[in-house]
Formats: C-alpha cells, structure tokens, sequence
C-alpha cells in the first residue's frame, strides 16, 4: 500500500514540464554535439552492420541523405518536444526518432550504454501529458488546467523507477559475469589497466587516475565494493530524501570515478539528469520568478 | 474514472518493470532494453588489441587519432572498428582508409597490427608488449 501511493502520489505540472525541458534540452544538445557521428555513418564506415532494436524492422543501412535527414528531423522534433509545441505529435515523433537513431548508433558492432536510459526516458515523457504547462501548447490553449494530479506525478515516479532499475541490472551483470572475482577488485584492476591501454593505443590520453588506482591496489576492492553497491542499491533513492541524496551522490562520484580511471563517460548519468525524476526540479525556476509566486508550494505534496 | 486510471497506472508499471528486467531471463543485451554488461565480464592481465599505427619517413613510430583511425573521437567504436576490420578479414580495405586520411608529411605508412599486452605494466610505463603481429600495411597517398 505504501508503495501504491507513493506510485500514485499527485505531483505539479510544472514538474513534469521541467523534465520534459531538461531532459529534452540534454537528448537535443548532445545529438547536435554528436554531428560528427552521423557524418561517420552517413559515409558508411565498413565496419558490418549489425541490425539493433528498431533498426531490425528495415536491417540495411541508411543513405547518407536519410541519416541527415534524420539528423534535421532530430533536431527540429527536439526544439518542439523542449518548447512543446504541438506536443501530442511532435512529442511521439521525437521519441521515435530518438529511438531509431539510438539503434542506428548501435548496429554498427557495438552497443552504445550510454544512450539507452535516455531513449526510454524520452519515450515516457512524449506519452505522458508534458507539455500541459510551461510550453506553447499551454500557452495557445489558454484554458485552466489542473494543477497538481496524479496523471503528472505517475510518470515522473516512472522514470525515477526506470532509472533505478538500470542500475540493478548492471550490479546483476557483474554478479552473474565476475561473481567474487569482481568483489576482491581484480577484475576492476584489470578494467581499468585495460580502458587506459585501449585508449593510449588508439592515440588518446591516459585516464588522470588510471595508473594511481593501478598503482595502489588495495584501493581497488573497497573500489569494486562501492560501484556493485550504488548499482544494487539504486532502489532505496526512491524510499525518502536522505536515501535519495545519499545514493545520488554516490552515482555521480561512481561517475566520476569511471571517467577518473577508465574514460568511461556517461553523460545522461553523470552530468545528473538521470536523476532529475528524483528532485522537486520545478524549483530550479523559482530564483527567477517573484517569491510571491505560491505555486513552489505545490512541490510539497511530492 | 481516476480508480480505472490509478488500475491503468499500477498495470502499466508492472509491465514496464518487467519489460525493463526481461533481458535478464534469456540474457540477451538490445536497445532500449538491455542487460548493462559492460564492464561486468572477468578480465586477464594479458589482453590482445587490434591497433593501427603509424610510421614516418624515419622509420619512427607514429601514434594515430581517434579521428584518424575511425572517424570518432569514441574509444568503444575506434576499437570496435579495428576489430570488425579483423572479424570480418577487411584489414588491407581499412588500412588503406586509414592512410587516405593522413598527411603524407606526416606519416608515410599504416600499419595494422594484433599487439598483446600485459595491461597492468603498460599503465605503470612498465615494458608490457608481449607479442606483435603485423595484419596489414599500406603507405600513405599511394
């Protein structure tokens, strides 16, 4: 019962309409940042083409006008689904394009981690009611809309959810592929010496705390211990603020700390927006409103 | 109405839930849903890699980009585009890719090579090359 009415519990529009903007704003700055990448698959790189999730519906690889194309619609979809504009439409085209874009990134003989979380946050935003505040949709209708309500705070409660569940996943992984050998740290050690030589043989730079972590040993397993427990225990941010803080700063050192050592970055997850569902976001609106404004009050009932 | 809406919503979870956990059963990694298996597997300290290198009119050793080698400034998919040039026995093709990429007044040849290396010593700047295997080569602007 606790649970249900946790799930349930109603939550501001605003809130909801502050995940869609910055959730969306991430998944749109970091495809415009990554125009090099569509450059490399509009060219056909030879590498084979392994067909991944949607992609498998057509399982040849696209033309260079349709991977820029898809680009462009990208692009413009991603500034409707961040201003809501037409959001019923734009919002289901924009997931989908996400979604076919991130499978295209990935049949290319290696699966890209890193994009997945944020396609599926992205799905349940363009179905959820995103856009009823804070966007030109609302602004157009000019209606009164409820405020706070359960059809804002499910979704919200559902990417926090989803998110939480990713990291259980990975901590599974590790049991099911490593057992002990990832608890006393040598597979970690091993991972991290791995990442740095990968990288320095393909012409990069050494991760800043590869060889310090390497070199000092007994660091690893407290290390290993840590990672398998942030990613086991991502559930308990869902049970109350202290937890909530506690765990998400942990995942963002953990972050760090594989950026730090093997340079591995996710950015969804390491920049904190894969933690947004988790905070009262609304708020960060607030400094730049009048503080006679009450609708920050609202935020309480989350 | 909103009981039926909070009935939808609570089925609604329980499918997504175990949707997002299914990949677990037949253990079988995909996108969106996925196993997360990276970095999970056991790991030796003696691992081979697939690298493509460069040499100048010197005859010295010259390190290549990211960029230079497969277009991205991504480890993971430099890697993987080096592998799959093995994998699927297109290493001259891609050697000579390589080398259409270069200043010739930098680099006069490619060199593709299977390079094993004992991973721990590579990073402490220890001597860590165990074996080389030449896969392909192909000079620049030829």
């Amino acid at each position: 019962m606790r649970f249900d009415s946790w799930l349930l519990r109603p939550a501001p529009a605003e809130r909801l309409a502050a995940l869609r903007i910055l959730i969306g704003a991430f998944v749109w700055v970091y495809v415009v940042a990554n125009v090099g990448e569509f450059a490399r698959l509009a060219n056909q790189p030879t590498s084979p083409f392994e067909p991944v999730g949607v992609v498998h519906l057509w399982a040849t690889p696209l033309s260079a006008p349709l991977v820029w194309g898809l680009y462009a619609a990208l692009v413009v979809f991603g500034a409707g689904f961040i201003g809501g504009l037409w959001f019923r439409y734009t919002g289901i085209v924009y997931a989908i394009l996400v979604l076919v874009w991130a499978s295209y990134h990935s049949s290319w003989g290696q699966m890209l981690h890193f994009e997945h979380l944020f396609t599926i946050h992205v799905v349940v935003l363009a179905l959820s009611p995103a856009a009823a505040t804070w966007s030109i949709d609302a602004g157009l209708q000019r209606e009164a809309r409820p405020q706070v309500s359960v059809a804002f705070g499910w979704p919200i409660r559902l990417l926090a959810i989803i998110t939480s569940i990713t990291y259980v996943i990975a901590g599974i992984a590790k049991i099911r592929r490593s057992g002990t050998a990832w608890l006393d740290g040598s597979t970690l050690g091993n991972h991290v010496a791995y990442s740095a030589t990968r990288i320095e043989l393909l012409g990069g730079f050494e991760p800043p705390l590869a060889s310090f972590v390497v070199a000092h040993s007994w660091l690893l397993a407290p290390l290993a211990v840590g990672a398998l427990a942030i990613e086991l225990l991502a559930p308990v941010a869902l049970v109350g603020r202290r937890a909530r803080n506690a765990w998400v700063a942990g995942a963002l050192l953990f972050h760090l700390g594989t950026a730090a050592t093997m340079m591995v970055w996710f950015p969804y997850q390491g920049l904190g927006f894969a933690f947004l569902p988790l905070f009262f976001v609304e708020r960060l609106r607030q400094p730049l409103r009048k503080k006679s404004s009450d609708r920050g009050v609202v935020a309480e009932l989350a | 109405m909103a009981k039926s809406g909070d009935t939808a919503r609570r089925l609604a979870t329980v499918v997504i839930v175990a949707a997002m956990l299914w990949p677990l059963i037949p253990n079988e990694d995909g996108l969106p849903l996925s196993t997360y298996p990276m970095y999970s597997g056991t790991r030796s300290e003696t691992l081979a890699f697939i690298t493509a290198s460069g040499v100048d009119s010197n005859g010295t050793s010259v390190r290549l980009t990211m960029p230079e080698i497969a277009q991205t400034r991504d480890p993971l998919i430099a890697q993987s585009f080096l592998n799959d040039a093995v994998g699927v026995g297109s290493v001259d093709r891609v050697c000579r890719e390589i080398a259409s990429r270069l200043d010739m007044s930098r680099v006069t040849r490619v060199e593709i090579a299977r390079e094993v290396h004992h991973v721990t010593a590579f990073v402490k700047k220890q001597e860590s090359l165990v074996e080389r295997v030449e896969l392909a080569g192909c000079d620049v602007g030829s």
